[in-house]
């Protein structure tokens, strides 16, 4: 699914900022990032969904090395990486449900589809009343809800969450959890960058842990089928 | 869909940015500018036709007053107004000469009366007789062969085709022109610029919009789409209206000088087929402004990884 191989990372000239990370997800892994802020971890989630190069090091995804790629052949791989932002990032002028369909928008997808998709997924999310509201008339729990079911409309085969729960409260948290988890058990590869030490416990998947740039892997054997080095 | 829906889904919220907002009131004024200037040009090229076609069918033939007028001066008018004679048989016999005429001297002291005054008597200057020849067309007249036979009948005649004056005007009119399509082809490029600047202004406005398009994997294309459409809308809004107005203002001047009753060798108003050529102008504008924003925002977007 993802690997990377002795990956480094600096902004423009500055000081590397991830110092020779290497990990490999397998399809279907559900794994924790954590570490302190400023420890790298939005560095990495950003490697991740291919908004940065790396500025040494291998980073393969579905089975494509990066680095061999043009850039005009990297919109078609963002669009299998769902991404649900730490400060959700929802377009304010669209309603609810025209932030969750843009994904299918941009992947060209007809009208017909677009409805029903965004109508069903709003409804599993429980946003079902909400559909036509804009994000200032929304709560913290909501727009998280909405930041998730545009991240995962287009089915992606990878799902990047950083600090999803950053913004609600722990019953919300919980409940954005068990979402994802059963997002999980449908094949999707779920990654969650978060500082919930309660919830990483709760759920108890295997975490990648970061300090100054350097990643830690802590594995919880039964978990999964993701290889961690 | 309706409007209302159309602008739920705007992508990129144009709306709120005061620079898209602007865009079509600029592009409007320039299109109306624009559209003044290639007025003018094509007038200037209506006054060219005309004028030149009306001095093709026209020559002058100038008998100068004998050498020693000053000494019998009736027998010089009678030498001089047998010469005239001979010059129009001349002239009459002459295939593809439709008219010519001796000019009477009250229609020479009214062409000499704005430089010499009106107190001045002609008989006190040697002056030339003229006749005014009309003629078929433009190459209705073998010129060489009428000059030998007027030379020798009236060997100090000389005719003018108007040539050179034709030229010249001709020359002067396509200055104008040449400088009347300038200001066009500036005020378009102008117009080009401020899609530029707009769009540059959009992408900043919209930056956060725009990533987050780029990472959910829209590609360059898809976002370059929504900047080219909106000014290709804009343009053609404020287009449209600035060449209705630029029409309006030509069609205001014509009825203007057509009003002053004067002389004119063409009257001040476009020709039917002159119209297209401003339609098409406010089309053009919209077309640039398309690939202008287009190539503004795929050369912006390829600093993004």
């Amino acid at each position: 699914m993802i690997r990377f191989e002795n990956v480094g990372m600096r902004y423009g000239a500055g000081p590397e900022v991830l110092h020779d990370v290497s990990f490999e997800l397998a399809p279907g892994a559900f794994r924790f990032l954590t570490g302190a802020s400023g420890a790298g971890k939005s560095s990495l989630l950003r490697l991740m969904y291919l908004f940065h190069r790396p500025s040494r090091g291998l980073i393969n995804v579905f089975d494509q090395d990066i680095s061999m790629l043009r850039r005009d052949d990297l919109p078609a791989l963002r669009r299998r990486i769902g991404v649900v932002f730490q400060e959700f990032r929802l377009l304010d002028h669209l309603s609810a449900f025209e932030n969750v369909a843009l994904p299918l928008r941009v992947g060209g997808h007809g009208e017909g589809l677009i409805r029903k998709n965004v109508g069903e997924l709003l409804e599993w999310v429980g946003l079902k009343d909400h559909m036509n509201a804009r994000p200032a008339t929304l709560s913290g729990g909501q727009k998280q809800r909405v930041a998730i079911a545009r991240a995962v409309i287009s089915r992606p085969a990878l799902l990047l969450a950083d600090e999803p729960t950053g913004n609600v409260d722990d019953r919300i948290a919980m409940r954005l959890l068990y979402l994802l988890e059963a997002l999980n058990r449908q094949g999707t590869t779920v990654v969650v960058a978060t500082h919930n030490q309660a919830l990483i416990e709760r759920f108890d998947y295997p975490s990648m842990h970061l300090e100054d740039g350097i990643l830690h892997s802590r594995d919880v054997p039964g978990r999964g089928p993701e290889v961690s080095r | 869909m309706s409007a209302e829906r159309a602008r739920a889904r705007a992508v990129i919220p144009f709306s709120a940015d005061p620079a898209g907002r602007l865009m079509p009131w600029l592009i409007g004024f320039m299109t109306f500018v624009a559209g003044l200037a290639l007025a003018g040009a094509l007038t200037l090229d209506t006054f060219a036709d005309s004028w030149s076609e009306g001095l093709a069918d026209s020559m002058t033939v100038q008998i100068p007053p004998p050498a020693d007028e000053m000494g019998d001066a009736q027998a010089a008018e009678a030498r001089i107004d047998e010469t005239v004679e001979r010059a129009l048989r001349v002239l009459r016999q002459t295939d593809g000469v439709a008219s010519a005429e001796s000019l009477p001297d009250a229609r020479i002291r009214a062409l000499l009366e704005p430089w010499l005054g009106a107190t001045l008597d002609p008989g006190s200057l040697p002056l030339p007789r003229l006749i005014a020849v009309e003629i078929a067309g433009p190459d209705a007249v073998d010129l060489p062969t009428l000059r030998n036979r007027l030379a020798t009948v009236a060997p100090d005649a000389r005719l003018d085709d108007h040539g050179l004056w034709r030229a010249r005007l001709v020359t002067f009119l396509n200055a104008l022109q040449l400088v009347g399509l300038a200001v066009v082809a500036v005020v378009v490029l102008a117009a080009a610029t401020v899609v530029v600047f707009a769009t540059r202004g959009g992408l900043l406005a919209h930056g956060e919009a725009i990533e987050l398009l780029h990472l959910i994997g829209a590609s360059d294309g898809y976002i370059a789409r929504q900047f080219q459409r909106q000014a290709l809308k804009a343009s053609l809004k404020g287009g449209i209206g600035g060449i209705l107005v630029a029409g309006a203002t030509v069609v205001a001047l014509g009825q203007g000088a057509a009003a002053t009753g004067a002389d004119l060798p063409s009257p001040l108003v476009l020709r039917t087929e002159d119209w297209p050529y401003l339609a098409i102008l406010p089309a053009a504008m919209a077309v640039l402004a398309f690939l202008a924003a287009r190539r503004t925002v795929l050369r912006s977007l390829r600093r993004m990884p």
